[in-house]
């Protein structure tokens, strides 16, 4: 494959023209459609080549070309998507769809950034759906764990995180982009300016939901792991924690005035100084 | 004379002044580029401001220009989160300021602002920052116009190079390397190899004697020079 040879050498810069969205190698003396999809780095943009328009992928990162062949059980699942998303897909396009037989994952890599991640991928710096975040729980009250998030599992957090985009850089003279709707008694104590989310009570642990208190499973303060549900409204994402190995994973004792606790069950954090016990909703520890 | 100084807290007494490591010189000339850009000179330096995600600094001689020198710094900050009503793309602030003579007005620095802002909007990538917010700062630190005159023409193709490159430092992704070319007062940006504008800035004294076609070749010219430029730049500190 051409593009698998591009991939060691040549650096891309923004506005790369990588490859058309499809195309067609001869594979065994078949015709073999390809679609590449664009991920991080990557974006689709129509282009006009004589007349015709058509849907080129281009580098929006500078950094290394990585093309990934994607499972055929998600192919199957990302065209049906595709199909279903793209609604105003030409005749000729979606004849194109069907036939489709591999599906390649485009992205652009950053050598720089590799040995700063946990997974060697260049990723993303936002939290989004599915993602597993640590965050601190910021405020209780009977129905929800207001928190903040503070990183994202397997991805390398921002050259300025804890100064600039979670912490008190430079602020432009009225708030900058965040002007219309700044107010400074959201931001928090001494993080700065973070992303914000929202444990509701039901989304606490998976079993016996009605009868989650959330005093007995967050204390502010806590660590917790969690998983985002959704990007949320305006200003909270929505989180859970109903699943083994999500939940408190750092507290203190006695609302933080006490040292590390352990947990020693599910539900059971222990201080090692004092022998006391606390409530939590506390992560496996191990897988 | 043998009352102790108890205005201020004296280290102990075999305390020795702290020495520090000299810097490492070569470490550095590894990211500093010039490139010579038909009758520009370039000076070229990413990442300088340590707290900002990404940064660019950039030096613009033109001797041809009767000696005209910019020096500006960019740096980018961000994403960072928004508050209030949901918002599928990021919003976009870009801020303007002289560190040294104050040149411009501030209706004109906002006009300038105003411009970076509506170009970057068209280039950089919004939809994959949701509910966040990208600040831009500029730092005009010296300006030295040709015969000692200030006009803002001069100064925007460099702001939008010096942006360029702070975006591409911060790994924030943007649809095409922008950048711009001047013309008797005319300045143009150009995206996809000058076949699009995604900016047009004409001063008070256009040139109403040329056409438009010659003031957007020039321009183009002009653009393609400052764009090879920085690739040139980006493909070699890689």
């Amino acid at each position: 494959m051409a593009l698998a040879l591009k991939q060691q050498s040549e650096c891309l810069y923004p506005g790369y023209m990588i490859c058309p969205e499809f195309d067609v190698v001869e594979e065994n003396g078949k015709e073999c459609i390809i679609k590449y999809i664009p991920s991080l780095g990557v974006a689709k943009r129509p282009f006009s080549v004589d007349g015709k328009q058509i849907n080129v992928l281009i580098a929006t990162l500078v950094g290394n070309l990585s093309v990934k062949l994607q499972e055929d059980l998600e192919s199957q699942d990302a065209e049906e998507k595709d199909e279903s998303s793209e609604n105003s897909v030409t005749a000729d396009q979606s004849d194109d769809e069907s036939k489709v037989h591999k599906v390649y994952i485009v992205s652009v890599k950053d050598e720089k950034h590799i040995g700063k991640s946990v997974r060697d991928d260049f990723t993303n710096n936002l939290p989004k759906e599915g993602d597993i975040v640590l965050a601190r729980v910021t405020r209780i009250s009977l129905q929800r764990a207001n928190v903040e998030i503070l990183a994202v599992e397997n991805q390398r957090t921002p050259i300025d995180s804890g100064v600039g985009s979670n912490g008190s850089g430079e602020v432009a003279a009225g708030g900058g982009s965040g002007a219309a709707t700044f107010s400074v008694s959201q931001v928090s104590s001494d993080l700065g300016e973070t992303f914000k989310g929202i444990i509701r009570s039901q989304d606490v642990r998976a079993t016996n939901r009605d009868k989650v208190k959330i005093m007995d499973s967050f204390k502010p303060g806590d660590i917790v792991r969690a998983r985002i549900l959704s990007l949320g409204d305006g200003s909270n994402y929505n989180l859970t924690t109903a699943r083994n190995d999500l939940g408190v994973v750092f507290a203190k004792a006695s609302n933080g005035a006490g040292g590390l606790m352990y947990a020693i069950d599910w539900e059971t954090m222990v201080a090692p100084s004092t022998g006391n016990m606390e409530l939590r909703k506390c992560a496996k520890p191990f897988e | 004379m043998n009352v102790a100084d108890r205005r201020r807290i004296l280290g102990p007494l075999n305390a020795k002044p702290l020495q520090f490591a000299s810097a490492d010189g070569n470490l550095q000339d590894a990211h500093l580029q010039e490139t010579q850009s038909g009758d520009e000179t370039l000076y070229i330096q990413q990442g300088i401001v340590t707290n900002a995600n990404g940064s660019a600094y950039l030096e613009i001689a033109s001797p041809t220009k009767n000696d005209q020198h910019i020096l500006l710094l960019a740096s980018v900050y961000g994403p960072r989160p928004t508050r209030g009503t949901f918002s599928a793309r990021a919003a976009l602030s870009i801020q303007f300021k002289e560190n040294t003579l104050e040149q411009f007005t501030a209706g004109e620095v906002k006009e300038l602002c105003n411009f970076l802002a509506s170009v970057f909007r068209a280039v950089i990538n919004l939809n994959r920052y949701p509910k966040s917010g990208i600040d831009i700062f500029l730092n005009l630190i010296q300006y030295v116009g040709p015969s000692g005159t200030s006009s803002l023409e001069a100064i925007i193709p460099a702001c939008i190079n010096a942006i360029m490159l702070a975006l591409i430092d911060a790994g924030i992704e943007t649809l095409d390397t922008v950048s711009a070319g001047s013309y008797k007062g005319t300045v143009i940006s150009f995206i996809r190899n000058g076949d699009e504008i995604v900016g047009f800035w004409a001063d008070n004294d256009f040139d109403n004697n040329g056409s438009y076609a010659v003031t957007v070749d020039k321009c183009r010219r002009h653009y393609i020079q400052n764009r090879n430029a920085m690739l040139d730049y980006i493909v070699k500190t890689k």
